[in-house]
């Protein structure tokens, strides 16, 4: 299909879209934070990604993905600190502001079970967030994509001494973070 | 004994529990592993956040992310490559930088500017001779008694990088004595000269110049330098101190005089008398020395005409080389003006070509980053 993709079959090509689409989108959203951000990202992932196929040269082709929606993650992260925006509440077609957005919901009125691990998914996204972007997308690759040292190395082009240097930090980081919220992690997971 | 766990221990930790070790450092961390409770209790930790972390859920995408065929070509997110980037920065860094020496250069070459090549090339003593001749000037204008009729400065006196020269002319020593005396001071742009006209009771002399005689004369030309100062017995004072000369001058009995002080630039000998002298003509008792007379009146034709040159004393001297060119005329001692005015307006022409370049540049670069959203 990746051969099939650089003989310039777009059907191809949408047929990786379409396989690796959430785990692009994922990456994206841990990075940003946010969903139009990881949105944005993915989008220009894959644009970049068919007009560069040629440059892919075999190996592992979800590391070579990961590698091109990092660089739109990081591009993505400088526009925002050099103009920085505030999001605005959605709009009805009335114009006025809808009540119902999705990251408006209540998780309360869900089953307690979900609500705890909803809290989790929110208490780790938040402890990603406030570590440093190189940190941050080192222990994406290793820890949530699954990378190993010498892809995550290729994916950000770093020696692999950074990235054991990188992901031992970002992990203490992360540990001292949750456990701030230590009434959210599951029993087994209870950091001291 | 505790042993302190190093942020390297946390590294070894952390690789050893992703299985990153070689084989020599992972038997190495597991004895360590063993000996050591802390150390076990911060591989749990790190292994407890480690699965935290896979146990996050992967988010589905909210839509799908195909890439229709009017979109593919597209370029949406990819940073345009613009190849004149580093050539616009390249261009306004030396255009910015030759235009600071341009800067620095006509500083330099600035006649006008204190910091200028002046001040290491003056001599102390035309220094002192530039300003002998305004102290004189001015106690010609401000003494009451004197009967000046008109003193005129035209310029301040300024350091020069040339040096004065002087262009004698004087009358008959019997008959020459002073009624009037111009000075004239001029900036060093123009022609650098002090004349000064040295008229008879009755007849008139030709324009001399104070410096000429100092620069030339030696102490034996007291009765001829004397006319370059003023009436007074301070002037008087000062020549002698100018001169160091062994021959006394009386103040009593040099005639009084009159300084004027003339705005132009060129000996100019004129045949009308300047009725402004009333002093009665006495004759100097300065003993005259043979080669005194610089200035003689043909008697038969009642003309006068320039005298040779006078030898400086040794320590009036400023430049051997200059007593060569006494005579020099105005036009030659200016032949330098033009030049230097060229080489200011080909500096002012280069600093403008400078500027207008650096912020055409500057203004490109700006436009094209602006352009491309960077």
């Amino acid at each position: 299909m990746i051969l099939e993709a650089k003989g310039g079959n777009l059907d191809s090509f949408n047929r990786l879209v379409l396989a690796y689409q959430d785990m692009v989108y994922s990456h994206a959203y841990r990075m940003m934070g946010e969903e139009e951000s990881a949105d944005d990202a993915t989008q220009t992932a894959f644009i970049s990604a068919y007009n560069h196929l040629s440059s892919f040269r075999g190996g592992s082709f979800k590391a070579w993905l990961l590698r091109i929606v990092t660089n739109a993650c990081y591009d993505e992260l400088r526009r925002r600190i050099r103009r920085p925006t505030v999001p605005l509440e959605p709009l009805d077609d009335a114009g006025e502001e809808v009540e119902s957005a999705h990251w408006m919901v209540d998780p309360t009125d869900q089953p307690e079970e979900q609500m705890q691990r909803l809290e989790l998914q929110q208490a780790i996204q938040h402890c990603l967030d406030r570590l440093p972007d190189e940190f941050r997308v080192t222990v994406l690759l290793v820890d949530i994509q699954g990378l190993d040292y010498s892809e995550a190395s290729r994916a950000i082009n770093k020696p692999i001494g950074t990235i054991k240097s990188r992901l031992a930090r970002a992990r203490l980081r992360l540990r001292d973070c949750l456990n701030n919220f230590t009434e959210l992690l599951p029993s087994g997971f209870r950091l001291r | 004994m505790k042993n302190q766990i190093t942020s390297r221990d946390y590294e070894r930790l952390s690789a050893y529990l992703d299985n990153q070790l070689d084989g020599k450092e992972r038997s190495r961390m597991e004895e360590r592993l063993i000996a050591d409770p802390e150390l076990r209790k911060e591989l749990q930790d790190l292994e407890k956040t480690r699965l935290l972390l896979r146990e996050l859920p992967r988010l589905r995408a909210p839509r799908n992310f195909f890439i229709h065929p009017e979109t593919r070509l597209k370029p949406v997110g990819i940073r345009p490559s613009f190849k004149l980037f580093p050539g616009y920065g390249i261009v306004s860094a030396i255009a910015t930088i030759l235009f600071v020496m341009v800067i620095f250069a006509d500083r330099l070459l600035s006649p006008s500017t204190p910091g200028a090549l002046a001040p290491s090339e003056v001599s102390p003593v035309e220094s002192f001779v530039v300003q002998q001749e305004v102290e004189r000037s001015v106690l010609a204008t401000s003494s009451p008694e004197e009967d000046a009729p008109m003193v005129m400065m035209e310029a301040p006196v300024q350091a020069s990088t040339i040096p004065p020269d002087a262009v004698a002319k004087a009358g008959e020593p019997e008959i020459a004595t002073p009624t009037t005396i111009f000075l004239n001071a001029l900036p060093p742009s123009q022609t650098p000269e002090v004349l000064i006209s040295i008229l008879g009771e009755q007849v008139m002399t030709p324009t001399i110049t104070c410096e000429g005689i100092m620069r030339n004369g030696d102490n034996q030309t007291a009765p001829n330098i004397s006319l370059c100062g003023t009436a007074t017995g301070t002037a008087t004072n000062q020549i002698q101190g100018l001169l160091s000369t062994d021959v006394p001058i009386d103040p009593s009995e040099i005639p009084l005089s009159t300084t004027t002080a003339i705005p132009t630039g060129t000996p100019i000998p004129t045949d009308t008398p300047y009725p402004t002298s009333t002093s009665t003509p006495v004759p100097s008792p300065t003993p005259v020395p043979t080669n005194a007379p610089s200035i003689t009146q043909d008697s038969s034709s009642g003309t006068f005409f320039e005298a040779p040159l006078i030898p400086a004393p040794p320590d009036q001297l400023m430049d051997s080389a200059d007593s060569n060119q006494v005579d020099l005329t105005p036009e030659v001692v200016s032949e330098k003006s033009p030049n230097f005015e060229f080489v200011k307006y080909i500096l002012l022409t280069i600093e403008l070509s400078l500027a207008s370049i650096a912020i055409i540049a500057g203004i490109l670069a700006l436009i094209l980053r602006i352009r491309a959203g960077r």
